[in-house]
């Protein structure tokens, strides 16, 4: 048992940020994936041919907007294709929200409401995505002020979305973490409402705190609490990679491989 | 009355904060706007006014961010306070559109703060908006440069090498 899980051991990984990059091309052994954000590469594509080296890249996704009705916008779309060609990532993500409607263009995630209406675009977006790129897709939880509810509960949705597109989860944990203490429900039991077998990757980064809640802003080291469940994630479900998902505080390499030291910890225990 | 769906009213609301006003004191009114199928118009109904309010205020927090890293001399010119309170206001009507938003962003809002008498960095505003247009040599006139704790005039040259930008700026009558 404890060779396969040896053998089952996640991929640990970081984002790729242009502060990163002097770091991360002296090739840390931390580092043993890299996940790459496709619209950083839009422009210029080819700058994905040094990255390549550095370890398996995946392709992140921000705004191609899944949750829209209507079609892919086009020319977002092929520029993302164009990522994908360069990166040769083993799967590819987006996330389960939408950045826009057909008047404007919000410029970051807010939640869809799941329902059945949602839940036929997402399938039909999703695999338009898988298609177009020749890749697996894996569609990620977002944290949001605002908790929607629908015909089916969120975990409803996500498993019947995985099941009609044959694509996987990108668990953020972070992600679960907050939104169980903003909105108060239990991301344990949340966590066990989800097929295991659909989640992929997960990614995860330290929470920070407002005024009255808890907030995503990519650049706290990792919590104890948010580990635990981290731990719990692990514990249920065959994770492939983990990724570390940190847009700030560059200069303190010493905290972000603390941070992944962390992660290698928990799987080590488990 | 045109067709609509829950995505974009949702949309809408977190845009416009006319709208989102009239919709704390009127869900049914504002709705009344708007040709919905029953399910979307329930779901817009069940929307908590303070958590909408509060996803309304991220999305701009969240460009503000973006925008304050790209402009770190301006927004210390304008201070935290009045630099907040003129980009809610510049954010209210312009929503960049293409993936370079934060660019987009930080250049308009560079020159909104120009329009309205607000202190702006120029030779900040100058390199984000040779990043934007893709060039690859420019000279630019900054009036009101610091040296020397004085204003001076000075000349800025920026060059991109590869992916980078480089600027110097030279003091006129030094």
């Amino acid at each position: 048992m404890w060779r396969l899980r040896q053998l089952m051991k996640p991929r640990i990984g970081i984002g790729y940020r242009r502060g990163l990059s002097r770091w991360l091309h002296s090739r840390p052994q931390s580092v043993q994936c890299l996940e790459i954000t496709a619209e950083h590469f839009f422009d210029d594509p080819e700058a994905l041919n040094g990255i390549r080296k550095i370890g398996d890249l995946f392709v992140h996704g921000l705004g191609l907007s899944l949750g829209t009705p209507g079609p892919l916008d086009a020319r977002t779309l092929r520029s993302f294709m164009k990522v994908v060609e360069r990166a040769h990532p083993e799967w590819i993500s987006e996330h389960v929200a939408f950045t826009r409607s057909a008047e404007v263009d919000l410029g970051h995630l807010n939640p869809i409401r799941p329902d059945s209406a949602a839940l036929k675009t997402f399938v039909d977006h999703t695999r338009e995505l898988a298609d177009a790129c020749g890749c697996r897709v894996l569609l990620e939880n977002i944290t949001s002020h605002l908790r929607l509810s629908g015909e089916l509960s969120e975990t409803e949705f996500l498993n019947e979305l995985c099941r009609r597109a044959n694509c996987g989860l990108l668990l953020d944990v972070t992600n679960l973490f907050i939104n169980a203490r903003n909105h108060r429900f239990d991301p344990v039991k949340w966590l066990h409402e989800i097929e295991p077998a659909s989640i992929v990757q997960l990614h995860i980064v330290g929470y920070s705190r407002s005024d009255v809640r808890l907030e995503d802003q990519h650049c706290e080291a990792i919590q104890p609490d948010l580990l635990d469940l981290y731990c719990e994630i692990m514990k249920y479900a065959p994770v492939s990679a983990v990724i570390l998902e940190r847009d700030g505080h560059f200069d303190d390499l010493s905290g972000i491989e603390e941070d992944l030291r962390k992660l290698e910890a928990v799987h080590a225990s488990v | 009355m045109p067709a609509s769906d829950f995505t974009t009213v949702l949309a809408r609301l977190l845009s416009e904060s006319a709208l989102r006003a009239e919709f704390t004191s009127s869900k049914e009114r504002v709705l009344g706007g708007f040709e919905l199928s029953r399910g979307d118009r329930e779901g817009l109904l069940g929307l908590d006014a303070c958590d909408l309010e509060l996803q309304a205020q991220a999305l701009v927090t969240k460009r503000r961010t973006e925008v304050a890293s790209l402009l770190p001399d301006t927004f210390a010119l304008l201070g935290i306070e009045r630099s907040a309170a003129l980009f809610a206001m510049y954010a209210e009507t312009n929503w960049p559109d293409t993936h370079r938003r934060h660019l987009e962003d930080a250049v308009k809002f560079g020159e909104y703060l120009q329009r309205v008498g607000a202190p702006v960095s120029e030779s900040e505003l100058n390199l984000l908006r040779f990043r934007l247009q893709g060039r690859h040599f420019s000279v630019r006139v900054i009036e009101h440069a610091t040296a020397k704790r004085r204003m001076r005039s000075a000349l800025q040259i920026l060059i991109r090498i590869g992916s980078r930008q480089r600027s110097a700026i030279l003091f006129l009558g030094i």
